[in-house]
């Protein structure tokens, strides 16, 4: 066989597969967008007008808006903490370096539905393992995931308990990478360690940083088992999400041409907030 | 000696933090050995004869819980080894091999690493129901195994790989076919080790797609069947934790096994973008 027909041939099975599975997909998401859809009997076309209905949907931007702060919440702290194990590990001499890096990886491992579980436990208003830690502190009990303020940053804390582990073990590399000169010019110099961590550790993981930030906005747009599996995007409403309150409209209430219409919203706003966030940083980076 | 007494404060002060980090796990551990009654006995260091595993015998047994592990296991695994198959060959010919329409073809691959999951799940969920494979594993291993990143991460690693053993089989007659199974493939170990793990455990760990496709009770995955062990079972925390402790098992396990390809897979991706 020669060496194209060979090339098609090794490249066929995924070629059908992400065409199927990925490409006609978002195709037909905006397909189905256009129509009224119950996925039983055959689809009406309706114009745009399951994106004008999206536009005035109250519930919807109220979806949106829980998304945002939930990223709020969850890359920035993602962001710092992961930053700040990493340079705490990497200070770490020998073999010891590695166990930390093994111990703090360990929750990565973990299910979103499990890590969810297991934090549903502990989170119990009245009789959980929070409360009784608080109890000790002389805090009062909290109810968590049952008020409205305190259960989107209770998720959010699984989210990031979850994934601190996997940017820490990114940023490690990344910091191991800094040739070791600059520490030792600095310190020539007079540097304190702040200053090293200021001046020549933080530039030198920027696009680290970068990628970071994005993957991780990206994925917080993407929320949903923890919302499913703690909260169901109540109490009234308060972490009902913008993926969650897709999977209602298309799986619960059989609207599939409105959900398809949030799927396409949602992932033009992901792409914006991408382009956004590689212009905003990279341009820095090329300065 | 400044330095030694900074070491050993940072050492003392990470072990702390890795302390608190795996409080949860260690809680769940704890608490999937107590029985019902002692669930919310907040001690984190009961007497060892109050443990039971009783909760175990019953998630095993009574709720069929093996027969999830043993679809969850067959889903993993058949996602992974066919992805792993396709993503080295899709990988060495966009790598290697000379053909018209190459770098469409891998930039076209690529751009599908830009569509969330989120955005096409009603799409895929009428594909495989046209498909007529909902309710069966099938339903949830196909969609699973085309992948981008996988693909990427392949042809990475095929260019690296030094030309003169391919050269040199060429010249003993062997086809594109042999050259990438005999020689190609097994130089590959690395790379498909990490990858395998990824996928395992992304498969393993999968919530939302199963949700979608699995109404039928005797497809269900571990996920969902322990995610549905709440609504049934409305305070049994002892059966719920059981489960999710078996469930953790085998990705705890991977990763601990694994853990120098899954870092440098995570070095890769995270830092070669």
């Amino acid at each position: 066989m020669n060496e194209a027909l060979t090339a098609y041939t090794m490249l066929l099975p995924d070629i059908v597969g992400l065409l199927m599975f990925v490409f006609l997909p978002i195709i037909y998401a905006f397909y189905v967008s256009l129509h009224s859809w119950n996925g039983l009997r055959p689809m009406v076309y309706d114009g745009f007008s399951n994106y004008s209905r999206l536009l005035g949907d109250a519930g919807f931007w109220q979806s949106l808006w829980t998304t945002v702060r939930y990223t709020l919440m969850y890359v920035p702290a993602i962001y710092l903490l992961s930053f700040a194990i990493a340079v705490l590990v990497n200070g770490i001499n020998g073999t010891r370096q590695q166990v930390f890096r093994t111990l703090l990886f360990v929750p990565y491992s973990v299910s979103t539905v499990v890590a969810a579980l297991a934090w549903s436990f502990m989170y119990n208003p009245t009789r959980g393992y929070l409360n009784g830690f608080l109890a000790l502190l002389g805090i009062p009990a909290q109810p968590f995931l049952a008020s409205m303020a305190q259960a989107l940053p209770s998720i959010a804390v699984v989210g990031v308990w979850l994934a601190i582990g996997y940017y820490m073990v990114i940023f490690l590399a990344a910091i191991k990478d800094i040739p070791r000169a600059y520490f030792e010019a600095a310190e020539i110099d007079g540097a304190s360690p702040w200053q090293k961590l200021i001046y020549i550790t933080l530039p030198s993981v920027r696009n680290t940083s970068l990628f970071v930030v994005v993957i991780t906005t990206i994925g917080s747009f993407q929320v949903f088992d923890q919302i499913q599996v703690m909260t169901r995007g109540g109490p009234a409403g308060a972490t009902d999400v913008t993926v969650y309150f897709i999977f209602r409209q298309a799986f619960e209430i059989s609207s599939l041409g409105y959900a398809s219409a949030i799927a396409f919203a949602l992932f033009i706003v992901i792409m914006i907030l991408t382009l956004i966030q590689l212009r905003f940083f990279g341009s820095r980076r090329s300065e | 000696m400044r330095h030694g007494r900074t070491q050993l404060i940072r050492i003392i002060f990470t072990a702390l933090l890795t302390a608190i980090i795996l409080l949860p796990i260690y809680i769940m551990v704890l608490s999937s050995f107590k029985p019902l009654q002692n669930t919310f006995d907040l001690r984190l260091l009961p007497e060892f004869k109050s443990l039971t595993i009783d909760n175990y015998r019953k998630v095993l047994i009574s709720q069929n819980f093996l027969h999830y592990i043993a679809n969850t296991l067959f889903v993993a695994t058949t996602v992974t080894v066919t992805a792993l198959f396709f993503h080295a060959m899709a990988g060495y010919a966009l790598a290697r091999l000379r053909f018209v329409g190459k770098q469409v073809i891998f930039l076209w691959m690529l751009s599908t690493l830009m569509v969330p999951f989120a955005v096409i799940m009603i799409p895929l969920f009428i594909i495989v129901r046209q498909l007529g494979i909902t309710n069966t594993l099938w339903g949830i291993i196909i969609p699973m195994i085309p992948n981008a990143y996988g693909i990427f991460l392949f042809r990475q690693f095929f260019l690296g790989v030094p030309r003169e053993l391919e050269e040199s089989a060429m010249i003993d007659g062997l086809s594109y076919f042999g050259i990438f199974f005999r020689i190609v493939a097994p130089l590959s170990r690395a790379i498909s080790l990490t990858l395998a793990v990824a996928f395992f455990v992304a498969n393993w760990n999968n919530y939302l797609w199963p949700l979608i496709v699995s109404q039928k009770r005797s497809i269900w995955m571990v996920q969902i069947a322990i995610a549905n062990f709440r609504g049934e079972h409305t305070v049994d925390w002892n059966l719920i934790l059981a489960a999710s402790c078996i469930a953790v098992v085998p990705t705890i396990l991977l990763f601990f096994l694994f853990q120098r390809y899954l870092v440098e897979g995570i070095k890769m991706s995270g830092i070669k973008m």
